[in-house]
């Protein structure tokens, strides 16, 4: 009797060594959109212009990672899919919203400021997101937009 | 810009007792309170007009050296540009305040005696400055004028210039706009999308205490604080305070949206530390979420802006001449912004007053100097009240009108949180009105050898959440014991949005601790412990009788069993 409820305690001794760490998932970074939630984006998908009341239009940008740390930096540029004309970039430290169900930390949200809106409409807009670690490990994500004239359009384009 | 900020100023028991004797009244002691907290910030009311353009009124608090002050917005075209007056917004934020009324009952009676239960901006355009040159190719002045105590200047920047923040900022200490403090590099991302620069500094010859609210109307689009450049002048944790006036309820759009936990706040004196539980929320939130401190009907607001009684005076004083006319005005509309200018430029100085008295402060003289009112113009006056001092405030009145809806939202922020913009926007489908008016009850827990100043109380909050103290303290005060948000989350148009942080949890937990460490003092040493004191919700009187009851029966039966 003695020896049959040690001999299971040994085996359970001897599982517990031999347990292994399940494997950490890949780092993911990645550049969407959306205020409130984060919505992701594909290649040519349509994303409205959105006004501000002190004029200007831009298209809400928002970042979500599973590896990101208070204190990353996240650079954000703008600019044609074709090349023509300046890119934009902004360089942030965001506060990410904590780690979500799904283990990801968003930062949603930033109203990225477009040149040249007027003729963006119907245009494919390269929006890019790197994120920089304080090692200085970067992770970038893109996507070609395609940009729509929204609620409240620019005016025509000139050219 | 060139800004200084004014600091912010800063904005129950477990229950299951056993013992539940009939209340009395409070005695003097410890007597209902209805508190409005009344928090100092940088006020800004966004309206949504009829034909969809946006009217923006912004308070601008600025301590310092009038010919250091300066005030930047980034803007697309040229704007319409008037005032508003302070007093406006004064009035708007008092019809909202957060207000807190705590309900105090006496149970039992204390040495000291029983309780019982009682219930606590028109636009001038005179230039008298030279129109603002160009000079520099990269910059074009699209207007420039005066208005209020104002100049102003609107410039564009060629976005291919090479440093479109050096050329702007240049030119505008060039023109004597002083933004030597300014963080250029805020500029830049509204600069390179071809946004416009609006500069104000004050006329030559105006103090600081002529600073009042400017009145922007724009297009159309989504009202936004252009917070990136504020961020270089901000003083840490600076309020904002935002009234948004749109046909349903506003939600900060790209910003979290925070519910206070309510038991951080000190229902003793909530003016005390309502400032600290917003900061601390919203530094938990990671510094960009809003409170939303009121949501509801804006027809109050109108009156409450002006007042009936105040039409009806005004008017009856326009009837009067010389010296009634004056001084009558000036015990209405002494306190609201540009009536010292009327009275500097229709009244004549008394002789005996020096210059610089007088221009300080002339009201002051109105009621006690000699005054010649022999050659004022009654009609020059009244004409000059009504459109410098008056049809502001109306205006700021107009926008509340309607039966709209306003959203009254507070956060505070320190200039390294001031990364993003917030933006605003409307949802329909959240519920409409959040009340500013909070109540919750205090029973004083009064015992035969026990003063009453002294007894413990417990705080019943309508969400069935009790706090244990005693005394004038209130235990949760030290705010790093517990959380100051007790959610965050997102809103988007449509729906509830989703919660990010929910502490509930560890808000009952340490509130629970809390209770435990005050149980109740029923005099002569005796005190209610172990379970009774413990659950912080929903525990009611007859569980905790029961729990006592079932402890007597153990104990009895404990003594038979050893006898």
């Amino acid at each position: 009797m003695r020896i049959f409820f040690v001999l299971p305690l040994m085996l359970v001794g001897l599982a517990g060594c031999s347990t292994v760490e399940p494997p950490i998932s890949d780092p993911v970074f990645e550049v969407g959109t959306g205020t409130w939630r984060f919505e992701e984006l594909g290649d040519g998908q349509p994303v409205d212009l959105i006004r501000g009341a002190q004029g200007g239009w831009h298209v809400w940008v928002a970042v979500r990672g599973n590896a990101v740390e208070d204190g990353d930096m996240v650079i954000i540029e703008t600019e044609r899919a074709d090349g023509a004309g300046t890119v934009q970039r902004v360089e942030l430290q965001p506060n990410f919203d904590p780690e979500n169900n799904a283990g990801f930390r968003n930062y949603l949200g930033w109203p990225a400021m477009l040149d040249g809106v007027d003729c963006l409409v119907g245009e494919l807009l390269r929006v890019r997101a790197t994120l920089v670690g304080a090692d200085g490990t970067m992770m970038t994500s893109e996507r070609d937009i395609l940009v729509m004239a929204g609620a409240d359009p620019p005016p025509a384009c000139a050219q | 810009m060139n800004l200084r900020q004014l600091l912010p100023a800063a904005l129950a028991l477990v229950s299951a007792g056993a013992y539940a004797p009939t209340a009395h009244a409070c005695g003097g002691f410890f007597c209902n309170n209805s508190q409005p907290v009344n928090q100092a910030a940088e006020r800004i009311i966004f309206s949504q007009n009829a034909d969809g353009s946006t009217t923006a009124v912004i308070q601008v608090q600025y301590s310092g050296p009038s010919e250091s002050f300066s005030w930047m917005l980034p803007v697309v075209g040229s704007p319409d540009i008037s005032v508003s007056s302070n007093a406006a917004l004064a009035a708007a934020q008092n019809a909202s305040n957060p207000q807190y009324t705590l309900t105090t009952v006496v149970e039992g009676d204390c040495d000291n005696g029983g309780g019982g239960i009682l219930r606590s901006a028109g636009a001038e355009d005179s230039s008298t400055n030279a129109p603002p040159s160009a000079m520099d190719p990269e910059v074009n002045v699209v207007n420039s004028g005066s208005v209020g105590p104002y100049d102003f200047v609107i410039i564009s920047v060629d976005p291919s210039a090479s440093d479109v923040a050096l050329v702007a900022t240049e030119w505008l200490q060039e023109n004597e706009y002083d933004v030597s403090e300014l963080g250029r590099d805020r500029l830049v991302p509204y600069l390179e999308s071809g946004m416009n620069l609006l500069a104000f500094r004050l006329t030559k010859g105006r103090d600081a205490g002529a600073i009042r609210p400017v009145v922007l109307n724009f297009g159309e689009g989504l009202p936004s604080i252009p917070l990136r450049p504020t961020a270089a002048a901000a003083t840490d944790d600076m309020g904002i305070m935002v009234f948004v006036v749109g046909e349903s309820r506003a939600i900060p759009a790209n910003y979290l949206d925070l519910e206070l936990n309510e038991a951080a706040i000190n229902w003793l004196q909530p003016n005390s530390n309502y400032g600290d539980v917003v900061t601390q929320a919203a530094n938990e939130a990671g510094g960009q979420g809003f409170v939303t401190e009121f949501a509801g009907d804006s027809s109050m607001f109108e009156d409450a802006i002006y007042p009936e009684f105040v039409a009806s005076q005004w008017e009856s004083i326009q009837e009067l001449e010389g010296f009634q006319l004056v001084r009558q005005s000036a015990g209405l509309f002494q306190g609201w912004d540009g009536f010292s200018d009327v009275i500097l430029a229709e009244v004549t100085k008394p002789a005996e007053i020096s210059e610089e008295d007088w221009n300080a402060n002339p009201i002051n003289y109105i009621f006690s100097a000699e005054i010649d009112f022999t050659g004022l113009s009654s009609e020059s006056f009244i004409n000059r009240v009504q459109g410098e001092v008056v049809d502001p405030v109306l205006e700021t009145a107009a926008l509340f009108a309607g039966n709209r809806t306003v959203t009254r939202f507070f956060t505070t922020m320190s200039p390294d949180e001031m990364t993003m913009d917030p933006v605003f926007d409307f949802n329909a489908e959240l519920e409409q009105e959040v009340s500013n008016l909070h109540t919750a009850t205090r029973t004083i827990e009064c015992s035969r050898g026990v003063m009453q100043q002294d007894a413990t109380w417990r705080v019943e909050f309508e969400n069935g959440v009790t706090v244990r103290g005693e005394s004038t303290n209130w235990p949760l005060a030290d705010i790093d014991t517990l959380p100051a948000m007790r959610t965050s989350r997102r809103v988007g148009t449509t729906g509830e949005g989703e919660i990010v942080t929910d502490n509930s949890a560890q808000i009952i937990s340490t509130i629970n601790e809390n209770n435990r460490s005050h149980p109740r003092n029923f005099g002569s040493g005796l005190f209610a412990g172990g379970v009774c004191s413990v659950s912080a919700v929903g525990a009611s009187q007859g569980a905790g009788s029961l729990v006592m009851l079932l402890g007597l029966v153990g104990l009895v039966a404990l003594r038979r069993r050893n006898a």
